[in-house]
């Protein structure tokens, strides 16, 4: 419940706003959804790693892998994927930690 | 409380990643997949066609071919300007937003301190200022102010439409905000162009090889008519005109009192940028139409300092390549006339010593003291306080550094180069042409033109100062007025070539004319090296054709191996090679002296050269400099003529085999035994950098030919950065590529895609359209 609410949520207040919008969600959803602290951070950085990685990912293969394999250089990095792998664990980090703290408040 | 740490832990979390830390971005906002950096890749194929509605009087059409070069249709002109202003920012933004505040001396506003000596340079040779002129200028004129006014209302209309989720991949990495347009920036960019093409001056270096070896060293090598040289103008033009009286150079016992010697960093070209340009009349040409190729070799970028575009509204079509950041098609042709350009090089700067009273106040000139003017420059430093520069001016111009050296540049004059391609491109004939040039001052070019007619003809265009002969090729003085500039050469005293008897003009950035000029330009041109090939190869075909053009512009001739390889071969002493020399050697023996992408012997020969030419001058530049050493084609035309010649140290053999085991040795170091990485491509490093060389928006180096002394010029990051090639029948004919992409933008399929067709070294079909529709 938890994921699909911070996925859905922060989807669209992230796209109608701005990119923190997924803490914003992760809290609110930890807070008053039901389950553990432990659950939430889980789902929290599932959402959070699916929403970021998912859409990177989708943007990466309808770009051709163009933008993601001329920037993945200029962050030391070989190949774009791993430009989608760091979108992805920024999403994880932020939707875990916000969900988790959001249960831990309760 | 305790509950709410993780609150906390959070909120601090967005806060850090909300935060740019030193060159690293905004790391929330920059991997954002809706308005981050993954909102700049391009999904689908880019868009063909386009209305442009609002901002305008009526409806404009702008369609892109498969290429995507950009074709305007509008009612009237402003409309087309308007637009044009907006398809450039639509597709180079950031690069016409970063390039004008680097010329303006802006940058360390945006990236911080470490661009702060850069941002004064800048200012302190008057690129601001300079622009300031530049616009007063353009907007005084009626006509083209109000091109220029569009231009920048349509700039600014698309920067009205972009979100920052919008804005270009750059200023995401930067943390930075896109500016909004000016005519202002428009004048930054002539000072760019100023800059690049014209802002040179070799007289410390000169200064100091005089004191170390004397008026007759400088006088020989440097200072003289290079022997082979094959002038733009042809030897023996006769020149039309009465000559105005050139003043006398005075004894340069000056010089002697003062040592320069270390000077601050000063200007000099670019080595490697030049351009070709040629035009064929018809009694020359297959199909009896008159031809013209141009390809100016500039600095290779990403995105390329040019844009293709068509402009068409009552009373303007034309095609062609543009700066952005400046209205109108720049180099290219219209349905009567084609035009292209390579630079003068003439001497635009002289520096002067000048004598500052204790507080620095005044000057000493003419035996008076004069007052100095202060001008205080204002930086804006991104992280900290601003910053306050001191520059002072005398008549001659700002004074450069503390060593009270004065600078003379004639491109803090108000001019009106793109006033004169505004016109140039609305020309229907030669005439036409030749009436647009009588504004053109500064950056001095030779520009080549062919009209349906069949008539072609080269001019040198430009504001040339009145000088004698070599004056600013030393510094002078600036206390003595027979130093200061004597006036200007009438314009109308140009030296041109209209319709010569030979068939044929060209350029390739090489002596103007021939010694009976009466007026000084410069000493310091291009070698003779692409002028000759391409002039031979033009005298050997009498019946050119659009491709035999199209393959001059690719020619990879090395004119410096075909003068003097067999003579170093000859006097190689074969008996102290290693194994890695003679295998070497053996390369040489096959090699076709062509600078062709693999060919291995161009390696050895380029590397050959350059240890000979080094070790020829040691043995005499012994002191600190910086020195000025005679060039690689001075130093060539000695071993030809006096091999002999005492300023060889030592006998010719010993320094020619000394220098090929040099030149073995290193590459045996850098790259192994002799193989597939000696190969000319990779050393002569071909490639194209993103304006913020940035590794991966760069092209990579690129497996292709070419040297900075054929015709195909591309050497390191420079190179041809436009081709055009024209015939000029009852329906003009035209061709032409960059190197690049239309779009700035590192997620556009449209980054890169015509550098494969460059480096094929194919031409794209250039048609100009009557109809929107009839674009394909």
């Amino acid at each position: 419940m938890r994921f699909l609410t911070i996925l859905v949520g922060a989807a669209i207040t992230q796209w109608l706003l701005t990119w923190w919008m997924l803490a914003l969600v992760g809290l609110i959803a930890g807070r008053y959804l039901a389950g553990g602290v432990r659950s939430a951070w889980w789902q929290g950085a599932g959402a959070g790693a699916a929403l970021w990685g998912g859409a990177a990912a989708y943007i990466h293969i309808a770009n051709g892998y163009l933008l993601g394999d001329r920037l993945a250089p200029v962050f030391n990095l070989p190949d774009g994927w791993l430009l989608v792998g760091v979108s992805a664990l920024l999403g994880a980090l932020l939707g875990g930690l916000s969900a988790a703290a959001g249960a831990y408040s309760r | 409380m305790k509950k709410g740490l993780p609150g906390l832990g959070v909120l601090l979390l967005v806060a850090t990643l909300n935060q740019p830390w030193g060159s690293v971005p905004s790391l929330g906002r920059f991997f954002d997949p809706f308005h981050g950096v993954w909102a700049n890749a391009e999904r689908g194929a880019p868009a063909r066609a386009v209305t442009l509605t609002e901002g305008v009087s009526q409806p404009v059409e702008i369609r892109y071919d498969s290429l995507g070069v950009a074709h305007i249709f509008a009612a009237d002109l402003n409309d087309l300007y308007f637009a044009q202003g907006w398809v450039h920012a639509r597709d180079r933004l950031f690069q016409m937003d970063f390039s004008t505040r680097a010329a303006g001396g802006e940058l360390a506003a945006t990236l911080g301190a470490r661009y702060l000596d850069y941002d004064r340079n800048q200012r302190r040779i008057g690129m601001a200022e300079g622009a300031r002129r530049h616009t007063a200028f353009m907007e005084a004129d009626p006509e083209f102010g109000a091109a220029v006014r569009a231009y920048t209302a349509g700039v600014n209309a698309w920067l009205a439409g972009l979100a920052p989720s919008d804005w270009p991949v750059e200023y995401k990495l930067l943390s930075a905000e896109p500016k909004p347009w000016s005519p202002y920036r428009s004048g930054l960019m002539v000072m760019n162009l100023n800059e690049t093409l014209n802002f040179s001056t070799k007289a410390v270096p000169l200064a100091n090889t005089r004191a170390l070896l004397g008026d007759a060293f400088v006088d020989r090598f440097m200072l003289s008519y290079p022997e082979g040289t094959d002038p733009i103008i042809p030897a023996g033009t006769r020149w039309s005109f009465e000559p105005v009286p050139v003043p006398a150079a005075p004894a340069r016992t000056w010089l002697d009192a003062d040592h320069p010697h270390q000077t601050a960093a000063l200007p000099q070209a670019e080595p490697g940028v030049g351009s070709n340009n040629w035009a064929v009349l018809p009694g020359r040409s297959a199909s009896g139409y008159a031809l013209l190729a141009n390809d100016p070799h500039l600095q290779l970028t990403l995105p390329s300092i040019w844009y293709l575009n068509q402009l068409t509204a009552p009373g303007l079509s034309a095609k062609g390549v543009s700066f952005p950041g400046v209205p109108d098609v720049v180099l290219g042709f219209n349905a009567d006339l084609a035009w292209g350009s390579t630079n003068v090089g003439n001497a635009a700067v002289d520096l002067y010593r000048v004598e500052l009273n204790a507080d620095r106040s005044a000057y000493r000139h003419d035996g008076v003291w004069k007052p100095v003017t202060v001008r205080l420059d204002t930086f804006f430093v991104r992280g900290g306080d601003p910053v306050v520069d001191t520059v002072r001016f005398t008549h001659h111009g700002p004074i450069l550094d503390d060593s009270g050296m004065a600078m003379r540049w004639t491109g803090a004059l108000p001019d009106t180069v793109f006033r004169t391609f505004h016109d140039i491109s609305r020309a229907r004939t030669h005439a036409e042409f030749e009436a647009a040039l009588g504004s053109f001052q500064n950056p001095p070019q030779n520009l080549v033109v062919a009209d349906r007619s069949g008539s072609v003809g080269i001019h040198l265009a430009g504001r040339f100062p009145l000088k004698w002969p070599y004056q600013g090729a030393l510094p002078g003085d600036g206390t003595d007025p027979r130093h200061d500039w004597a006036g200007w050469v009438p314009q109308s005293h140009n030296p041109e070539s209209v319709n010569p008897a030979r068939g044929w003009v060209s350029s390739a950035n090489q002596h103007s004319t021939d010694p009976t000029y009466p007026y000084y330009i410069n000493w310091d041109f291009a070698p003779f090296t692409r002028g000759n090939i391409i002039n031979d190869e033009l005298e050997h075909n009498s019946r050119m054709d659009v491709d035999a053009m199209r393959r001059l512009q690719l020619n990879t001739r090395n004119r410096y191996a075909e003068l003097v390889l067999d003579r170093f071969m000859n006097r190689l002493d074969k008996d102290r090679l290693d194994a890695a020399g003679l295998e070497a050697l053996a390369e040489l023996e096959r090699w076709d002296l062509l600078n062709e992408a693999d060919r291995v012997g161009a390696t050895v020969f380029r590397r050959w050269l350059n240890a000979w030419h080094r070790a020829v001058w040691d043995a005499h530049f012994t002191g600190e400099g910086p020195y000025q050493r005679p060039s690689r084609q001075a130093t060539i035309t000695l071993f030809l003529q006096e091999p002999a010649s005492t300023w060889f140290a030592e006998p010719p053999d010993s320094l020619i085999t000394r220098a090929y085991i040099e030149a073995v040795n290193s590459l045996v170091q850098e790259h192994g035994p002799l193989g597939a990485d000696w190969a000319w491509w990779k050393e002569n490093d071909g490639r194209l950098e993103h304006l913020l060389r940035l590794p991966g928006l760069g092209s990579g180096v690129l497996h292709t030919g070419g040297d900075s002394q054929s015709p195909l010029a591309l050497s390191g990051t420079h190179g041809p950065s436009w081709r055009l090639v024209a015939e000029m029948g009852p329906i003009v004919r035209a061709f032409g590529i960059y190197p690049g992409g239309q779009s700035g933008n590192p997620g556009s399929p449209r980054y890169l895609n015509l550098l494969p067709v460059w480096m094929a070294g194919d031409l794209h079909p250039l048609i100009l359209y009557s109809r929107p529709e009839d674009v394909p």
